[in-house]
């Protein structure tokens, strides 16, 4: 009996152990990447957000007081930290429209027509876009990536319809450029 | 009948004393607490309701917060949390904004005392400019206090407070200047971060920490020569 007692003891901290190791303590639900592969070099991957559905903060600015703050409830502060643009807060889909992270969007920090995009999708990375934003475009180039993201360089357009932002980024892998 | 009583009696005992063991003594401890030498700027970037924004945790009910302006039916499908709030400037009197989108990643080991929440932080300074910083926290210690008392389904109260940040360069986070005065910047960045009380229903509360950033010097210009011509090196060559 007591031998049976010691074999218990070393399989449980053999199966303590080998879980320890190998079972993912978080598994953050991958999505198979859309990346395609573009005729004059570079990938394209887009990216989506539906206004309404996909808001989950919208902050204005002191310049775009007419912008209506998201969540309603919200009790936004501008006045203690006072700056010209808006900050949103999105749920980010990938081309065929699945939630697959959430993005930033911050236009107006320095000038009225700066813009940053910052797109996290947990179980990939997270892509960082900076640009100019022009009428109902923002363009500029990629400043960097994290995770699978990372040494990504290239370009990045974003286009709003009136009800959807369609983020289009070309990337180039570092070596390739 | 009773060697396998005695069999799984003894892989119980097994299994317990190495999840503890582990859960106590990991093979690797925490983060070195090295800090930033000469931080440029720090913010107080605190989960407290007075401060925040909006905030939403959906999908990762471990990581939820007490402000009531969570939205999360909003994020539905989404294994992230996002925060926007203030973030007072130490030492200054300036306040940032602060967008924060985290989530879990699958890299961390408990049996190596590594369990790691990845951070994007979208920081606003205004007047000044934008930054963004990526860091990778090993929030280990905050789940070795928190798993037995929420397991049991208590309340946990006390104050953990330590330096958080492994990641990704060399045990810091990373800075990139994005707009106004800290365009192309680049740096590095830690996180200090407290928790005072956690439960299953509230989940967590009394957040707190210190986000330092320190820039790196610009690189100085590099002047160009081109063949044929000769670098000026005092006034009269002009």
């Amino acid at each position: 009996m007591k031998i049976s007692f010691f074999i218990g003891i070393i399989a449980g901290i053999g199966t303590a152990l080998w879980l320890a190791f190998s079972a993912p303590f978080v598994a953050q639900d991958r999505v198979r990447s859309e990346t395609r592969v573009q005729t004059n070099g570079g990938r394209l991957e887009s990216f989506s957000v539906r206004l309404a559905d996909d808001v989950v903060a919208t902050l204005p600015g002191s310049l775009n007081v007419d912008t209506p703050v998201a969540p309603t409830e919200a009790r936004w502060l501008a006045e203690l930290a006072p700056f010209a643009g808006v900050a949103n807060v999105y749920r980010l889909r990938n081309e065929s429209g699945t939630v697959i992270g959430l993005a930033s969007r911050v236009r107006g920090v320095a000038t009225e027509d700066d813009v940053e995009w910052v797109l996290h999708v947990p179980a990939r990375g997270t892509l960082m876009l900076r640009g100019v934003s022009v009428d109902i475009a923002d363009i500029g180039d990629i400043s960097g990536g994290i995770r699978e993201f990372a040494a990504l360089a290239g370009n990045w357009e974003a286009q709003f319809d009136g009800e959807t932002w369609r983020i289009n980024t070309v990337t180039l892998a570092g070596g390739d450029q | 009948m009773k060697y396998i009583f005695s069999l799984l009696f003894g892989f119980l005992v097994g299994a317990l004393g190495a999840i503890l063991t582990l859960l106590f003594l990991p093979f690797s401890g925490e983060p070195p607490r090295t800090q930033l030498s000469q931080p440029d700027f720090s913010l107080a970037v605190s989960g407290d309701a007075a401060v925040t924004v909006v905030s939403s945790a959906a999908g990762m009910p471990w990581l939820s917060t007490e402000p009531a302006r969570a939205v999360p039916a909003a994020v539905d499908g989404v294994r992230s949390a996002a925060r926007v709030s203030l973030a007072p400037l130490a030492d200054v009197d300036q306040v940032a904004y602060v967008v924060r989108l985290s989530s879990m990643n699958n890299e961390g080991k408990p049996v190596f005392g590594s369990l790691y929440e990845q951070n994007l932080w979208h920081v606003i300074v205004p007047g000044r400019g934008g930054l963004i910083v990526s860091s990778q926290e090993n929030v280990w210690g905050f789940a070795r206090e928190l798993a037995l008392p929420l397991l049991r389904g208590e309340t946990w109260r006390g104050d953990i407070r330590y330096r958080t940040t492994a990641g990704p360069v060399a045990g810091f986070g990373r800075v990139m200047g994005i707009s106004g005065e800290f365009t192309d910047l680049r740096g590095r960045a830690d996180l200090s971060q407290g928790l005072t009380r956690a439960s299953v229903a509230e989940g967590l509360s009394g957040t707190d920490g210190v986000l330092s950033v320190q820039l790196d010097a610009p690189e100085p210009a590099v002047a160009q020569t081109f063949p044929g011509e000769e670098e000026a090196t005092s006034v009269d060559d002009l």
